[in-house]
């Protein structure tokens, strides 16, 4: 049991970050929420956050940081309102999925909008839809969430990305089929259910915001003869 | 409680498969041992029918598959409660997934590197690198140890050694070695404890035949012979 209020440290715009703002307000935890900029690694910032890095999670003095480690940690100190299931093998379970969306699902996330070449965008898309499939299938079929009735961990870690799959569409024109034929109706099924939680509300910012923050990724006008260059591998100009 | 014996994939080679074995081991839990050969083409499609990813280490325990060498040890940990290879305090428990994670993200990469690479260049910036992040992660250690946390044999111990057990292969092909100078004295203080674990011994192959195995991989090829 704890005894004094934690400290979460975090970037508005950072999905990883809103993954634990979504855990502690689905275990109602008492907390401090700090804005950081995580793009200035002072020595103050850097002493609460190793990696200079969000999230991060302070609690009697201690930092814990990654989110995925950060949602584990609040559901051990925390036990009400369980985010993991207790059998050892359903755990297992939603930390094999967690990691399938680490490892098959943020990589071609990040691809779409950083890759200049159409091509590359392309195979992103491509990717993106594969894992999401292969992600939809190990879904419990009645749902609505990933394990069934109650949200969890692989649902949590999961949420802040696809309420941005509407930036993907936007900048890459990247679109999850829809349709209750479709094989993804079961992910839509989830999107929905995820999309009306309070948790996702709160913690999400306007479209007009995200549109804007990623623009950064996609955007290099200014230095389109030197990202030209570099693709072609020639000397710069 | 577990009420049936566990098997475990593990290819002899593979020094993610060792992180889980190294956990049955220290732990003491019957399992029956299944080699896997994911290089050969129809062991591996016989393979696919038990785990669809192909990976090793597997734990396959009651009907399920349990796979990714960190899930596994939790798995492992939570299955069988005694001897416990995570300690019980939420913060300390945090602290051993942080570190893990460091190993996997900034130690383990490096060691490919070192073998993948083809230019002396990048060889260099891994060693480098390789050396730095042993040095970020023996400073994370508790001072007296040996062991990462203490006294207890642990999960951040079990992600770290096979690594360890497989510099031999750095050496012969990069003419790699941890130094013995003081910024070192840590880690060598752990290692010196670790490799002496009868864990260790069961489940490490002799360094004349992880030199041969990884010859592929130093040549740029990452594949086993």
């Amino acid at each position: 049991m704890s005894d004094s209020k934690p400290k979460f440290y975090t970037s508005w715009f950072c999905p990883f970050a809103q993954r634990v703002w979504i855990a502690l307000l689905e275990k109602g935890i008492d907390f401090e929420y700090i804005e950081v900029d995580p793009y200035k690694k002072t020595p103050e910032w850097l002493s609460v956050s190793p990696r200079g890095l969000v999230p991060v999670l302070v609690h009697q003095g201690k930092s814990v940081y990654e989110s995925g480690i950060c949602i584990e940690y609040i559901d051990e100190e925390w036990p009400e309102n369980p985010i993991l299931p207790k059998a050892p093998y359903q755990r297992a379970y939603e930390r094999i999925w967690a990691d399938h969306i680490a490892k098959k699902i943020v990589p071609p996330f990040y691809a779409m909008l950083l890759k200049k070449e159409t091509e590359l965008q392309e195979n992103a898309k491509k990717e993106m839809l594969e894992q999401l499939l292969v992600l939809t299938k190990a879904m419990d079929p009645t749902g609505p969430y990933f394990a069934g009735s109650q949200v969890g961990l692989v649902d949590i870690m999961l949420a802040p990305f696809a309420i941005r799959f509407f930036i993907l569409k936007h900048y890459r024109g990247f679109q999850v089929p829809s349709g209750d034929e479709s094989p993804f109706s079961r992910f839509n099924k989830w999107y929905i259910a995820i999309k009306e939680r309070d948790s996702t509300g709160k913690t999400s910012a306007s479209d007009e915001e995200y549109i804007g923050i990623y623009k950064r990724y996609t955007d290099d006008t200014g230095q389109s003869l030197v990202a030209t260059a570099i693709r072609q591998g020639t000397a710069l100009p | 409680m577990a009420d049936s014996k566990p098997q475990a994939y593990i290819s002899w080679f593979c020094p993610f498969a060792q992180r889980a074995w190294l956990a049955l081991l220290e732990k003491g839990i019957d399992f029956e041992y299944k080699e896997v050969n994911p290089y050969d083409e129809s062991e591996r499609v016989k393979y696919l029918k038990i785990n669809p990813l192909g990976l090793v280490p597997a734990i396959v325990h009651q009907g399920h598959v349990v796979y990714e060498s960190a899930i596994c040890i939790e798995y492992i940990d939570e299955q069988w409660p005694e001897t416990p290879v995570l300690p019980n305090d939420p913060y300390r428990r945090a602290y051993e997934r942080i570190w893990s994670d460091h190993i996997s993200k900034k130690i383990v990469p490096q060691y490919y590197a070192m073998l993948l690479k083809q230019s002396h260049e990048d060889r260099e910036t891994a060693r480098k690198a390789l050396l730095e992040q042993l040095v970020v992660l023996t400073d994370a250690m508790d001072k007296e140890g040996p062991y990462f946390r203490g006294s207890a044999f642990g999960m951040v111990d079990m992600m770290l050694a096979p690594f360890v057990a497989r510099f031999p292969v750095l050496k012969h092909y990069r003419g790699f070695q941890v130094p013995t100078e003081d910024r070192y004295a840590r880690f060598n203080r752990w290692w010196a404890a670790v490799k002496e674990r009868k864990s260790m011994e069961k489940s490490t192959p002799e360094d004349e035949r992880l030199v041969d195995v990884y010859k592929g991989y130093a040549a740029g090829n990452p594949t086993m012979s």
